[in-house]
């Protein structure tokens, strides 16, 4: 269906010519590959492997169903990876001094997406039309979506052109997208957006056991710029997703710290030192792990929360989806049992 | 010495002078968000008050972080002459956070505006001001949200507020009063002083000034309780600050810093009779003729005439223990010589009555 | 006669304040005129040559001593083209100041009106990828917004900064953008005023324009991140007159956008009539870039 009631605005007519202020030359458009037409292929195509694997009892008169989930739980064994369970202390407050209320919240084992979502992945969330189908928002945020539009006025991430993104940046995490956006992607792909505990635990390290370790950083301790993109690492942009593997965690997940701050699908809920509410101009999420632009390193730990409004679709925030363990440990039946 | 009682700060009890609430115009200063600014700035006048008075207003009050006490209760002092001869006092106090919330407390100035027939109504003493409009902001509380046009505000002469020693917490040390004197002669010097006082010594400041002769004081620049900035050009700064940052930022400039609980020194050279004749004055009480003396007596004259005045005086105030030929020899040589200005004339006719009223108790009654 | 409990100066030789020319004693720590720092003289690298005086205005509340902080501390880390060394441990104190409280979450606070309080910075600037190494000794004070607001309604209120404004070499004009995406004028008026003051400053006549360098910076403009987009075009729209006067009065003008703050909160009680603004995290944009234009011009 398309999004009639809430047609997007005339593009707005600007230079097309000029990319990314610190790439050289003009915005180049990522190509649109042909979409498969058998609606499993799409699903693969598009990488919508928690999907495939999710709802294989709604696909499962399909044919090619057990190939197709074979190939889904390979796609999201290779772009997973286990956090065991664990705990994550929450600080109560805004300030994290001795003493203060904190919260103990317990993890279970669950998936997390070993790199964050790409400008290319997300590129097919855009194309399958998602900026034009209102059943995948939420409905109070459908009066917004007329400003979930890129710099043309298309229904995109806020800095891309024409709603495509530019293609020397496929590989790189998609950026300018609120929480809204990040959690359309997740649902729609099969996914969803870890909570604060979970980014925690998958960052710190903190699994039960007898000795309580705690890391500062996915790699240890130490800060280092050679592990991670933030502003003392001089590079002042993103990079790829799959940069510094020498700051990867324990599970191999990539860039937790650095490069771009990450969605959690939890509120950003503190006080005070004096315990009065902290509070933005709207509701607000809470985003963990520091970026390319973080100049204090105490900001891009393990441990450090902080937190943006919910529709802010800021040029550093992106995101990385996980998925409970226990998803599509039920294979498909096969179609001729019977 | 005979004298009606004169309330000290205040003009006489039962004049007419001291009857009826005095009117000024009025101007706050302080740190304010609204439509057509933000932050420190004078944020209300009364229509009286000129641009030129406002740029001095501006250029005088404390803004953030200025007041020595960094609780809710510091209180201080400001008193300067404005580019229109007018005389302002202010009346400073922390007024809640700053507005910007980002630390520290907001500073309220509250500013009166004095013509010169009121300003000698408080006898050029600015305490007493002070203390008018510390009544009036305690009944009000600090005005935040000003219209942005005041009326004239009504200060009460009152012994309450014409006294407002009493109003004063104790000062600190021994030698306050010898520190009150010295400062009073370096002032008569024309030095720039810095007192370096713990609390905030309203009563020290009105010992210096009701020391100087009314004249010298009615037009003299001093502030209490307010860090010193330079910028402020106070003669006479009275403050609680850190004595090593204090040293650091008046080096080379030509500034007296002493501090109140130091020790008691010599007293000076300059203006060394003045001093020991006020000092006795004050410690015996006798506080309305030291008003007298500097507010009524002392017009018109050069500081150069203080000492004379001061020997005028205590050779006054010794007739009483004189032998009759002691006071006959006083008298001859008081009654040869031909004082150069009119309030030595008046003393020297004072203390010649005094003498011929002393000789008459003295003589022996004799029998019809 | 000595008193003991007193401190006398003695009359010695006289040095010049470098930002008003007033003459002080040898011993004076700040200008008995303007209150800038004698130091700034002594600490002169070269005797033949003056430092440069690159002035950061704008209104209260702006964001100049955040800005001024981090690009200070910025350029002493050596990680841009720039490189800067301090001179004298009073060059430090505002990016101390401000590094310290933005790295527990608050803001560093109000800079005070009196021109004794406020933190001057001297560095020499070197640019470290130009063949010829070229060292620029600059100071730049930290000033009061309201100052400069007094100042810019009566001239002389505060005779420092019609000093500063006529010995700076360039400048930097911030203002802050989301209150002027929110319809607000009032800093296109005090874009406006402060041209207005910097052009009769400098006695440019009608026919010629005011060269020095001015750079005027978009603040906070993570609130209002199309800033960033394009900053001459934001202000074209936002600020109108303020752009009219820089096209008419101005020969050496750019634009930028810069943040400091990644995300704001605010904490809040509803016993209490204010709210204290909290910057939960730092995102450095655009912060080097307006700063790295004039020292280029210079």
């Amino acid at each position: 269906m398309t999004l009639s009631l809430f047609a997007l605005a005339k593009p707005k007519s600007r230079d097309a010519a000029a990319g990314p202020s610190w790439l050289p030359g003009p915005y180049q458009p990522a190509e649109q590959p042909a979409a498969a037409l058998d609606p499993l292929k799409r699903l693969l195509q598009q990488e919508r492997f928690g999907h495939v694997v999710r709802q294989h009892r709604s696909l499962g008169a399909h044919p090619q169903i057990q190939a197709a989930f074979q190939a889904a739980v390979e796609a999201i064994d290779d772009r997973f990876a286990l956090v065991p369970e664990g705990y994550a202390t929450l600080p109560a407050t805004v300030n994290d001094y001795p003493g203060c209320p904190e919260k103990d919240v317990q993890t279970e084992p669950f998936l997390l997406a070993r790199h964050c979502v790409t400008n290319r992945q997300y590129q097919m969330f855009v194309d399958d039309g998602a900026y034009e189908n209102p059943h995948m928002w939420p409905e109070d945020i459908l009066p917004h979506l007329v400003d979930f539009v890129d710099l043309t006025g298309h229904g995109a991430p806020r800095h891309w052109r024409n709603g495509r993104h530019d293609k020397r940046l496929a590989d790189h995490p998609v950026v300018g997208i609120c929480y809204y956006e990040a959690a359309a992607y997740a649902r729609w792909a099969g996914y969803r957006l870890p909570t604060n505990a979970e980014w925690q635990m998958a960052a710190s390290w903190r699994i039960r056991s007898a000795a309580h370790v705690l890391r500062r950083y996915p790699w240890g301790d130490s800060f280092d710029t050679s592990k991670c993109n933030v502003w003392a690492s001089r590079i002042g942009h993103t990079v790829p997703v799959t940069d510094y593997e020498n700051g990867a965690a324990p599970n191999a997940v990539l860039q937790l710290i650095g490069n771009v701050w990450e969605w959690t699908d939890s509120d950003y809920d503190v006080t005070d030192d004096q315990g009065r509410a902290v509070v933005g101009d709207m509701l607000m999420k809470e985003i963990r792990g520091g970026a390319y632009d973080t100049y204090f390193p105490s900001q891009a730990t393990s441990c450090f929360r902080t937190g943006l409004p919910a529709l802010a679709r800021a040029h550093n925030v992106g995101f990385r989806c996980v998925m409970d363990a226990g998803d599509g440990d039920s294979r498909p039946a096969s179609p001729q049992a019977g | 010495m005979g004298r009606p009682a004169t309330v000290i700060g205040g003009a006489p009890a039962g004049s007419a002078a001291a009857d009826g609430p005095i009117l000024c115009d009025q101007a706050i200063f302080t740190s304010t968000h609204s439509g057509v600014g933000e932050g420190y700035r004078v944020v209300a006048a009364s229509p009286g008050i000129r641009a030129i008075e406002k740029v001095e207003i501006t250029r005088r009050s404390p803004s953030h972080g200025s007041l020595c006490g960094q609780d809710g209760d510091a209180v201080g002092l400001e008193a300067y002459t404005l580019p229109t001869r007018r005389r302002c006092v202010a009346y400073c106090c922390h007024a809640g956070c700053e507005q910007t919330a980002r630390g520290g407390l907001r500073v309220y100035t509250h500013v009166a505006v004095l013509d010169r027939a009121a300003w000698g109504r408080f006898l050029a003493n600015p305490v007493a001001v002070h203390a008018a409009l510390a009544q009036h902001i305690r009944a009000t509380g600090p005005v935040l949200r000003p219209a942005g046009r005041l009326e004239k505000i009504a200060l009460a002469l009152t012994p309450a507020t014409a006294s407002p020693s009493s109003t004063n917490g104790p000062v600190g040390g021994v030698h306050w009063l010898d520190c009150a004197l010295a400062v009073a002669s370096d002032l008569l010097s024309r030095r720039q002083v810095i007192v370096l006082a713990p609390a905030t010594p309203l009563r020290l400041l009105e010992k210096v000034l009701l020391s100087l002769p009314l004249e010298v004081r009615e037009n003299l620049d001093v502030s209490v309780g307010v860090k010193f900035s330079a910028s402020r050009k106070m003669r006479l700064v009275v403050t609680a600050e850190p004595e090593t940052e204090l040293q650091r930022r008046i080096a080379g400039l030509d500034v007296l810093l002493r501090r109140l609980d130091g020790p008691a020194g010599q007293p000076g050279t300059a203006f060394a009779a003045w001093e020991r004749l006020l000092r006795r004055w004050w410690r015996e009480g006798r506080s309305q003729d030291v008003t007298r003396l500097t507010t009524e007596l002392c017009r018109g004259i050069s500081c150069d005439a203080l000492d004379r005045i001061a020997a005028i005086c205590e050779d006054t105030d010794a007739v009483d223990g004189l032998a009759p030929e002691e006071i006959r020899s006083l008298t001859a040589r008081y009654s040869t010589v031909y004082p150069p200005t009119k309030a030595e004339q008046t003393l020297v006719q004072e203390l010649l009555q005094k003498a011929t009223d002393r000789l008459a108790d003295l003589q022996p009654p004799t029998d019809n | 006669m000595n008193r003991p409990y007193t401190t006398q100066t003695q009359e010695r030789d006289d040095t010049q304040c470098l930002i008003c020319g007033t003459r002080n004693e040898d011993a004076a720590v700040q200008c008995i005129e303007c209150s800038a720092p004698m130091a700034l003289v002594r600490d002169g690298t070269d005797p033949q040559s003056r430092p440069k005086v690159v002035t950061i205005l704008g209104d209260s509340n702006v964001g100049k001593t955040v800005y001024l902080g981090f690009l200070l501390d910025m350029l002493s880390q050596h990680t841009t083209d720039y490189q800067a060394i301090p001179i004298g441990a009073y060059s430090v104190n505002v990016q101390q100041n401000v590094i310290s409280h933005m790295a527990c979450r608050m803001f560093p606070p109000k800079t005070p009106m009196e021109a004794d309080q406020w933190h001057w910075a001297y560095y020499q600037i070197c640019k470290r990828t130009s063949r010829k190494e070229e060292w620029l000794d600059l100071v730049i004070p930290d000033i009061a917004g309201e100052s400069l607001t007094a100042e810019l309604a009566n001239p002389n209120t505060f005779r420092v900064i019609n000093s500063l404004a006529g010995k700076s070499a360039g400048m930097l004009l911030l203002l802050d953008a989301p209150q002027a995406a929110n319809g607000s004028s009032q800093p296109d008026f005090f874009g406006v005023k402060m041209l207005t003051y910097l052009d009769a400053v400098h006695r440019a006549d009608r026919r010629s324009r005011v060269q020095m360098p001015t750079a005027v910076v978009l603040c906070k403009a993570d609130m209002c991140p199309e800033c960033f987009d394009d900053p001459r075009h934001f202000t074209e729209v936002n600020l109108s007159r303020l752009w009219n006067l820089c096209q008419s009065r101005l020969g050496n003008v750019e634009f930028f956008a810069c943040s400091a703050v990644g995300s704001l909160a605010y904490a809040t009680s509803p016993e209490e009539d204010f709210v204290t603004p909290i910057p939960l995290h730092t995102a450095l944009r655009g912060v080097l870039e307006p700063f790295e234009w004039v020292v280029q011009q210079l």
